[in-house]
């Protein structure tokens, strides 16, 4: 635990010391409904308030209600809980919306005393005045249940993600690169609720790629 | 906005305050907890091995699970909350098993499945104390003992592929079955 928050200390030392930066909340709101046998929808409501952020806009404060996203994806189950699935992002920001179209492959793989999780995703984003952008994802996640070999109601538990963004736009290639570290806590097989540091480094082929920091909050509901 | 964000919460917490849980449950215990007929028989099977200790409850009731590794193989003995042993299981690669063995059992499984994978397979034995103990040190074995394979497996039938549990005689028996209820995976995928 000492040397967790030390990284997280010296992660928010190095992100604060970067000439582009942000650091801030991500609350998230994520239930799941179940639509048969084999199909489910995912809505999410996922909001991003800045604390801190260099640049700043002129004339704004570096304090910032920054977006809204609200996310629904339905999958279709393959196998276990393998699954695949489309759906649509609406963000709102800065005065504008932005719409996004999502595809995904997901595949989870249960292990001796933890979980494996791999998402593949595609997306293209339509944003007023911007280029089309269009994006290639991976994220592994992994959960680890803090008391014995699966996570049972009632029990805590370590979830790191990693995940790599490859971007297009206006013929122009970039990487995304972010990993998060979370504390959850299974409050029963339906309701989960978990905090972490969201670490992203954005624009790593620009001479100045940006750094960010945010703390997450995520509350999980399966209907 | 601020209306909407509450709602989704209040609605959140109240879900959540009515919801039904698993009844199966699996927890780190201490050995200061475990009955100490049960400690000596480890301690006794295994010698100074680094012993985990669990506490298991499921719809048939309470048990203790001490999990060790031995000589690379990963062991898992049940005992019920007086100490009293229950069973041993080994971890085994399925193609480490006996040759009839692994055609009985991979006949049954070919009879419920048009498609199967095998994920685990562990080997259960069942006998008295002495001869467990005896089993696990590899010492020659006075008495007898059954031996089951506990088989974990993705399997497909009718069109629909899920994880399932087998337990099988060396025959290839099916002794019992069951599908296994995977935990929601949406807070790891989104």
């Amino acid at each position: 635990m000492r040397y967790l928050f030390l990284y997280i200390l010296l992660t928010a030392a190095c992100a604060s010391s970067f000439a582009q930066n942000e650091i801030g909340l991500i609350p998230q709101i994520n239930t799941d409904f179940k639509v048969g046998n084999r199909w489910k929808v995912n809505a999410k409501i996922e909001g991003r308030q800045l604390f801190f952020q260099n640049p700043y806009p002129a004339g704004l404060n570096e304090r910032e209600f920054e977006r809204l996203d609200l996310e629904f994806i339905a999958s279709r189950r393959l196998a276990g809980q393998d699954a695949i699935g489309g759906g649509y992002l609406i963000r709102r920001s800065g005065g504008s919306f932005t719409h996004r179209f999502i595809q995904q492959y997901s595949i989870t793989n249960k292990l001796t005393a933890s979980r494996l999780a791999h998402r593949f995703r595609t997306d293209q984003t339509i944003e007023k005045d911007k280029a089309l952008q269009l994006r290639l994802r991976y994220r592994l996640s992994w959960e680890k249940p803090l008391n014995g070999q699966a996570v049972d109601p009632r029990e805590f538990y370590l979830k790191v993600n990693n995940e790599y963004l490859g971007i297009l736009q206006n013929a122009k290639g970039n990487l995304e690169i972010r990993g998060l570290a979370s504390l959850g806590y299974n409050i029963s097989d339906k309701n989960q609720i978990e905090t972490g540091i969201d670490y992203r480094m954005e624009k790593l082929a620009d001479p100045n790629p940006v750094d960010k920091l945010f703390l997450n909050i995520g509350l999980y509901h399966s209907f | 906005m601020k209306l909407t964000l509450s709602l989704l919460i209040f609605s959140f917490v109240v879900t959540a305050a009515f919801s039904q849980e698993k009844l199966e449950r699996e927890y780190r215990i201490r050995q200061s907890d475990v009955p100490s007929i049960a400690i000596q028989f480890i301690q006794g099977s295994f010698g100074i091995a680094k012993i985990k200790w669990y506490g298991e409850e499921n719809l048939t009731g309470k048990a203790i699970e001490a999990k060790t590794k031995l000589d690379g193989m990963l062991y898992s003995v049940k005992f019920d909350t007086s100490g009293a042993l229950q069973d041993v299981e080994i971890v085994v690669d399925y193609n480490s098993l006996p040759e009839n063995t692994q055609a009985a059992i991979t006949k049954q499984l070919a009879a419920h499945f048009s498609k199967f994978r095998i994920q685990k397979t562990q080997i259960q034995w069942l006998s008295s104390p002495e001869v467990l103990s005896a089993l696990i040190k590899k010492e020659s074995v006075q008495g007898k003992h059954v031996i089951n394979y506990e088989i974990t497996l993705k399997g497909t039938k009718d069109g629909d592929t899920d994880y399932h549990e087998f337990l099988l005689s060396e025959n290839g028996e099916v002794l019992r079955k069951s599908k296994i209820i995977e935990r929601n995976s949406h807070n790891l995928i989104y």
